[in-house]
């Protein structure tokens, strides 16, 4: 089991959902919500700062959002100096190939794509192809 | 050439008159020449002949002188014997020059010599026998008789013998003289023929010199009534014209140029029109004009600004160009352009363009955002289940929540059909691989396997004249669906279906474009304007015995449409339907320099 997830997207209802999925499989103890890439980099910030405590080994992020995309939350992101720290898995969701197409056709650490909506099969699919059923580091 | 030659003859006709005249001149200068020393054989005959008959009356003068003196004694009558004696000499030294060529006459002179000395010598015995026996000797009579019989002889050979060459003479001198005449004439009347040859050909050389500048002074005149002719109508046409020179250089404008820039000819002249043009319209003018003028291609399509000098505005015109061309060479003549304002027009375009690029991004944003909120409603729904599942619910529940998934799955199948024809619109990319399409129609089948069999239809394949062709692989896979799967599903209900698929190059057009051919024995439809236009409308349906979209016929038009072709539907009621794709050729060339 992962100790923390970030998800990030700006609708609640999706973020109902899918907190209550990942609750439901057990994949991670702690999950954390951030409604756009901002909010979603100050909680980076706080969690994989100089403590290191409950930093997200897993981040689910939305590309359409309001305040900060998710293509803009990786670009920001790329910079950071707590990258090289903690090794997060990225996944972006979403809705159409298109979008996907936009995210491959730069350079962003981007480690996965899952087309929406979240399904047990694609969680399981990640777990097993990411994380290898081990414990993360923290 | 023509004109060449008629200058070349004259010349020869002088030269070949000149060489006849000269030839005439030798000719009788010869001829001259021979009859003067004719003539002079004639008179030197002529001379022969007196002197000879000097010479017998000098003879008979002697013989005279003997006589009288031997009759009567006295010596007044030796004076003409004396004088004989004296003149004989010389007279014979004159005919033996005169006589120098003639070897015959000299020997008869010579004979002639003789018997005139030994005539005196026997008249000088004579003379002094009869002064010494005043008698005469008979005998010395008979014999100088004689003498004188022989000299007169030879005196009629000699004279004889020059008569008849003097005849010879005369004959030659006549003969030379007729040869002179017929030569000169001849040769003067091959002169004279010449020279009225020579005449006629520079009369005719100056008619035609003449015609060709007739012709060229009416032909001036008559382009410069042409020039004027065509500057009219130029002038008399309401839109604004101008032309150009081959090179490119503007060199007219009608007077609609000049009402509506408010600007002078030296302002638009040569490439002054640059400064005058909406300056985000120049690169894109300058391009398509010095293109044309490089390549003769007519200018058809080329739009741009001018400021209207009444307001300040600037309208958009379109600009068609032609080059008049020369009708030997093909070369540009003239080039012939008018701006038509067609600025109404064109913001309306520009708003369609707007429009169509908005309708395009909203169906593609509402595909996108209706997706998350049915998405949730389904996992939502999913959730409800399982939270009544722990207790026994009411009996509907179960209905109510299998209702809600139906409706659920519905508004999902909308939202995927409209994500597609989103995806047309976004999809620009020309098609690059030549579809082999025996195997795609083979894949489609396997896709329609269910209903092929449910229905026992039957495909008939006929893409001999056409096996290939080149289009975007998944756009003719869908077009290939969807027509197929419509003859399936509006098929008749007396009959199995069968489908025809059918492909052949389009009728000899000369372009590469082929035709793709659907045709089915299914239902029909009486089909006015109306119907064609819901048949292939979006959303739109004629039939709803059986489940469908609206969808279909819509993406099918859409493709091939998006892709330069065009559809015809051709439907009998009750008897079948025929679907003919236009698809046009592929543009290799375009696409490598692209």
């Amino acid at each position: 089991m992962l100790s923390t997830v970030l998800l990030v997207d700006d609708d609640p209802t999706t973020n109902f959902i899918n907190e209550r999925l990942l609750r439901r499989l057990n994949v991670s103890h702690e999950v954390l919500v951030a409604t756009n890439g901002r909010l979603g980099l100050d909680l980076l910030a706080k969690r994989c700062g100089e403590e290191s405590v409950g930093c997200p080994a897993l981040v689910l992020l939305d590309m359409k959002m309001p305040v900060m995309s998710g293509l803009e939350f990786l670009e920001v992101f790329m910079q950071l100096p707590l990258r090289q720290q903690h090794p997060i898995v990225i996944v972006l969701l979403t809705s159409t190939q298109l979008e996907q197409d936009l995210g491959q056709h730069r350079h962003l650490p981007v480690t996965d794509y899952l087309t929406k909506p979240l399904t047990p099969e694609k969680i399981t699919h990640l777990l097993s192809q990411y994380f290898n059923n081990e414990h993360p580091l923290n | 050439m023509r004109f060449a030659s008629l200058v070349v003859r004259p010349a020869t006709g002088y030269v070949l008159a000149v060489l006849l005249v000269c030839s005439i001149g030798l000719v009788a200068s010869l001829n001259l020449n021979r009859l003067v020393a004719d003539e002079k054989m004639v008179d030197n005959t002529q001379e022969v002949l007196n002197r000879l008959g000097q010479s017998l009356s000098l003879l008979q003068d002697a013989e005279t002188g003997q006589r009288g003196y031997l009759l009567t004694a006295d010596t007044a009558f030796l004076a003409p014997l004396r004088r004989a004696r004296r003149a004989i000499p010389a007279n014979h030294q004159a005919l033996v020059q005169l006589t120098a060529d003639n070897a015959e006459q000299q020997l008869r002179l010579d004979t002639l010599r003789q018997l005139t000395a030994r005539r005196l010598d026997i008249v000088a015995g004579n003379l002094a026998y009869f002064g010494r026996a005043r008698a005469v000797d008979v005998a010395q009579l008979r014999q100088g008789k004689a003498a004188m019989d022989q000299a007169r002889a030879v005196l009629a050979r000699l004279a004889a013998a020059e008569r008849h060459l003097l005849a010879g003479h005369r004959a030659h001198s006549q003969r030379s003289a007729q040869r002179a005449l017929v030569l000169i004439g001849a040769r003067t009347g091959l002169a004279l023929l010449l020279s009225g040859l020579v005449i006629g050909l520079l009369h005719r050389t100056r008619q035609v010199r003449q015609a060709v500048q007739a012709d060229a002074d009416a032909r001036a005149s008559e382009a410069k009534e042409s020039r004027a002719r065509f500057r009219q109508l130029l002038e008399s046409i309401p839109n604004m014209v101008w032309t150009a020179q081959p090179n490119g250089l503007l060199d007219y404008y009608n007077q609609q140029w000049y009402d509506y820039t408010g600007l002078s000819f030296a302002d638009l002249a040569g490439i002054n029109w640059q400064h005058h043009i909406h300056p985000d319209d120049f690169a894109a003018t300058i391009t398509a004009w010095q293109h044309a003028v490089a390549t003769g291609e007519p200018l058809t399509t080329l739009r741009n600004r001018w400021k209207r000098a009444a307001n300040g505005e600037y309208r958009w015109h379109l600009v068609r160009a032609v080059p008049l061309r020369d009708e030997a060479t093909g070369a540009a003549r003239l080039w012939v352009g008018t701006n038509t304002d067609i600025h109404a027009q064109q913001l309306q375009q520009q708003e369609l363009e707007r429009v169509n690029a908005d309708l395009d991004t909203f169906v593609y944003t509402a595909s996108h955002d209706l997706k998350t909120p049915i998405y949730n409603i389904e996992a939502l729904l999913g959730a409800l289940r399982e939270e009544l599942a722990a207790w026994p619910a009411p009996a509907d529940v179960a209905t109510l929540l299998a209702l809600m998934q139906g409706a659920v799955d519905r508004f999902k199948d909308t939202i995927e059909q409209l994500t597609d024809v989103a995806k047309l619109q976004h999809q620009a990319e020309p098609p690059t691989a030549a579809i082999d399409l025996a195997a795609l129609v083979e894949h489609v089948r396997q896709d329609l396997q269910p209903l092929f069999a449910a229905t026992g239809g039957r495909l008939h394949l006929d893409v001999a004249a056409c096996p290939r062709l080149v289009f975007a692989e998944k756009n003719l896979r869908s077009v290939v669906y969807n027509l197929l799967s419509n003859a399936l599903k509006y098929r008749h209900p007396d009959r199995v279906p069968a489908v025809w698929l059918r492909t052949y190059p389009a009728p000899a057009d000369g372009s590469r474009s082929a035709v793709l051919e659907v045709e089915d024995n299914g239902l029909g439809l009486a089909l006015g304007p109306e119907q064609q236009r819901k048949l292939f409308g979006l959303f739109e349906r004629l039939h709803d015995h059986v489940e469908g979209s609206g969808l279909g016929l819509f993406m099918v038009k859409k493709i091939v449409e998006n892709a330069g072709g065009h559809i015809e539907v051709n439907s009998q009621l009750g008897q079948g339907t025929v679907f003919r794709l236009h698809l046009p050729a592929p543009q290799p060339v375009l696409r490598e320099k692209a």
